[in-house]
């Protein structure tokens, strides 16, 4: 029996996945466990492992292809089967069973089971006709509509290249030949028809007019990742109306603790960053102002606003092609080193795409970072269906003016978004306050 | 300078030239000195050249096979003629046996230059024993060249050129064909063997004729021209050794193929065509299948009407490259 090999459902959302590349070839052997292919998700790249170990074959999707979860995307075909494939003709007939040589090939060629079959020969032996009965008697079963229509489509050789050129499927095309037979032009017609299909979509969705004069880049439709997060942000930003409240931050006592910690946070296997300070701060303020710490969903008709206990920090991390978010669980409960550990990790494996879909969904507050770059304050969108997310800028000094004289400071700006509907501003402005007196006077973190 | 020769007067200057620029080519065959050839080709050069030169033989295939083969080997370049191509059948063990193998079993230290022209084709009323086309049966053969020519110009060219080269060459003549005209260049010129042309560029649909059919070809191209079907018309020229590269690149691009010739369908070369074109590139810019028009599966009748219906005339490549082209659409 070959073992399917399906587009496998790696989170409880994820509805399809997109092949990146096969990293078996069709006809090559695999072990249990071997990596097959590459698949995108909406919302990051995984690895599918060989089910079973054999021959892969009947590879019905290439590159690119969107498939639904659980549908079979190609066959594994166990290692007797191939063998007796390729030793057709020796392949011995079962104990007891009598069998006439040519039945004996017949059966090992179409896979009927001798042992279900009656000979109808001298002392019951099995004959050519026995098992051309069984093979009638198991027609209906073993049709398999998709695959024998393939196999079965009139197409010449041109329109056959042109069809797997442009990775158009013949069974679905009609053909204007003699008999039906699909030829060259039929596949162009379907070809230029998709086209424009193709181009009047990606028109609608950039917003170009047909006929652009001077239009000559080719646009590439949205895929994977990239598709979820347009969707996403777009559908945050019309529907949660954002507020925004900036502060400014003084540095001075977290540089000082920072040069104290350093050591020891690195012992434990992390770096003692600005973002592992505001992380840290940013879980004990929820704490103590909760109701930034939600989310807002719509069930059915209804808004429903859900207020977490735990905080699940994510961290927004700038990967090559796109923004990962992986969610620091029960962030409250970690001590910097911990924290500082944990952070490390999730954003490294986010980089090499080896987070898992659990580790990236599931969060309750964000923290997006950009003080690495001379931004000094920015505001983010809001991570549905979280009502709240924290935009860091730049730290650098400024002049600061301590009643009497200006002294200089190392200064930081956050932005802190919040979702309207549910945040009012004298909340959200609570929640900054008690931040910016967490990271002024970090001190209060050991309350 | 060009001039407008018969098919016959160019192959008859090819051998003039080249007997007169190498004494060692000289003629041998039954009728060719005295009476000037059956089909008279050779008309003149008895007179010309002599009898020394120009050799009448008795009627016997085998001996004129032989004596080509003996005189090449030592140091000769004969120049044959078998008066009609169904003799040929009467000189095989010459030609298939000795001529084709011996350059390859003396290790090369032996070549065999000689030309034996024949004129093939029915057409002339000459019934079943004489209006064969057998040059299939020495495509078969390795050790043998097979050159057919289609136009004046091309068979003075390709015949020098078989003189020159030191393999034995069947110069296949037809005999529908000696007294078509074209335009001939004056003087001493060769065209390579195994040079396929291109006669008529087209892109709907490619036919690939040969000897007689070429010219049948061409014609059909040009009605169908009228009904805006663009035909090319390729011709091999040499079939042995093919240059196969001009036909398939010339499928490639109409993606349908019409093969030619007039020589029985089964066994004959559009077989081989057929084959070199699906074993190609090619293969996978077929739009259609590959298609044979050939003589009928018989021997050449006797009466008139029958033997124009064995052959394919104009009509029926007409016919057979609009079903294709239409089946192709």
């Amino acid at each position: 029996m070959a073992t399917p090999v399906i587009m496998p459902k790696f989170g409880m959302a994820q509805e399809e996945g997109t092949i990146i590349r096969w990293l078996k070839q069709e006809g090559e052997r695999v072990e249990k466990g071997e990596t097959l292919l590459e698949v995108q998700t909406d919302k990051i790249d995984m690895e599918v492992e060989a089910p079973a170990s054999g021959v892969l074959t009947d590879v019905r999707y290439g590159p690119d292809a969107t498939v639904p979860v659980t549908t079979v995307i190609a066959l594994i075909a166990a290692p007797e089967e191939v063998a007796a494939a390729e030793a057709r003709p020796s392949s011995a007939p079962s104990a007891g069973v009598r069998v006439s040589p040519v039945a004996q090939r017949m059966a090992a060629a179409t896979g009927v089971d001798l042992t279900q079959v009656t000979g109808s020969g001298p002392q019951g032996r099995i004959v050519k006709s026995d098992v051309a009965g069984a093979l009638q008697a198991q027609a209906p079963q073993r049709a398999q509509p998709q695959e024998d229509e393939t196999r079965r489509v009139r197409a010449t050789p041109a329109a056959r290249r042109l069809a797997r050129e442009h990775g158009i499927a013949l069974a679905a095309l009609t053909g204007s030949g003699p008999q039906g037979r699909i030829q060259a032009a039929d596949v162009e017609k379907a070809l230029s028809s998709e086209k424009r299909g193709e181009r009047r979509e990606k028109e609608e969705a950039i917003g170009v007019q047909p006929g652009t004069p001077g239009e000559t880049a080719v646009g590439e439709p949205l895929r994977g990742k990239r598709r979820t997060i347009a969707s996403r942000l777009s559908q945050s930003w019309q529907n949660a109306p954002h507020i925004f409240l900036t502060t400014s931050i003084d540095l001075t006592r977290i540089d000082a603790l920072t040069k104290e910690l350093a050591d020891d946070v690195e012992a434990a296997g992390g770096r003692l960053t600005l973002t592992v300070w505001i992380a840290r701060a940013v879980a004990a303020a929820l704490q103590r102002h909760p109701r930034l710490n939600a989310w807002l969903r719509l069930d059915g008709e209804q808004l429903v606003y859900t207020q977490h206990e735990s905080v699940h920090l994510g961290v927004a991390v700038a990967v090559e092609d796109g923004l990962l978010v992986p969610v620091v669980r029960n962030a409250e409960t970690l001590g910097l080193a911990a924290l500082a550990a944990r952070i490390g990790d999730l954003s490294a494996r986010a980089r090499t795409g080896q987070l898992t879909p659990d580790e990236v969904s599931g969060g309750s507050f964000t923290l997006s970072n950009l003080g690495m770059y001379p931004v000094e304050h920015f505001t983010a969108i809001l991570n549905p269906p979280e009502v709240a997310i924290l935009a860091v800028g730049r730290a650098q000094v400024q002049p600061f003016w301590n009643g009497a004289a200006f002294e200089p400071r190392r200064m930081m700006q956050v932005t802190l978004s919040a979702d309207h509907r549910v945040i009012d501003g004298a909340i959200a402005a609570a929640f900054l306050a008690e931040l910016k007196r967490l990271l002024e006077e970090p001190a209060r973190l050991l309350l | 300078m060009s001039r407008e020769l018969t098919y016959a007067e160019a192959v008859r200057e090819a051998i003039d030239l080249a007997m007169a620029r190498d004494e060692r080519v000289f003629l041998v065959g039954e009728d060719v000195g005295v009476y000037g050839g059956a089909f008279g080709v050779t008309d003149g050069l008895y007179q010309k050249y002599g009898p020394e030169r120009v050799r009448d033989t008795p009627i016997s295939e085998a001996v004129i096979a032989g004596v080509a083969t003996g005189a090449a080997l030592t140091g000769m370049r004969p120049i044959a003629e078998i008066q009609f191509m169904d003799f040929i059948t009467l000189s095989m063990e010459q030609l298939v046996l000795q001529a084709a193998k011996l350059r390859f079993m003396l290790g090369g230290k032996v070549q065999v230059p000689f030309v034996l022209r024949t004129p093939a084709g029915a057409g002339t009323g000459a019934a079943a024993q004489h209006s064969e086309s057998l040059e299939n049966w020495f495509v078969h053969v390795p050790g043998l060249k097979v050159v057919m020519p289609s136009t004046p110009a091309d068979a003075k060219g390709l015949l020098l050129a078989s003189i020159e080269d030191p393999n034995p060459v069947i110069f296949v003549e037809h005999k529908l064909l000696y007294r078509t005209k074209g335009a001939v260049p004056e003087g001493y010129y060769t065209i390579p063997l195994s040079q396929t042309e291109v006669k008529r560029p087209g892109r709907d649909l490619t036919i690939v004729a040969t000897s007689l059919m070429v010219v049948r070809a061409l014609e059909a191209a040009e009605r169908l021209a009228k009904e805006g079907v663009e035909v090319e018309v390729v011709d091999p020229r040499t079939l042995k050794p093919l240059d196969a590269e001009p036909i398939i690149r010339s499928v490639c691009k109409t993606g349908r193929v019409l093969i030619v010739h007039e020589a029985c369908k089964t066994g004959g070369f559009g077989g081989e065509l057929a084959a070199v074109i699906a074993e190609s590139e090619a293969f996978d810019y077929l739009d259609a299948p590959i298609r044979r028009l050939a003589g009928l599966d018989i021997p050449v009748p006797y009466n008139r009407e029958l033997e124009r219906r064995m052959v394919p005339q104009v009509e029926d490549i007409v016919d057979a490259a609009r079903r294709l082209v239409k089946e192709a659409r």
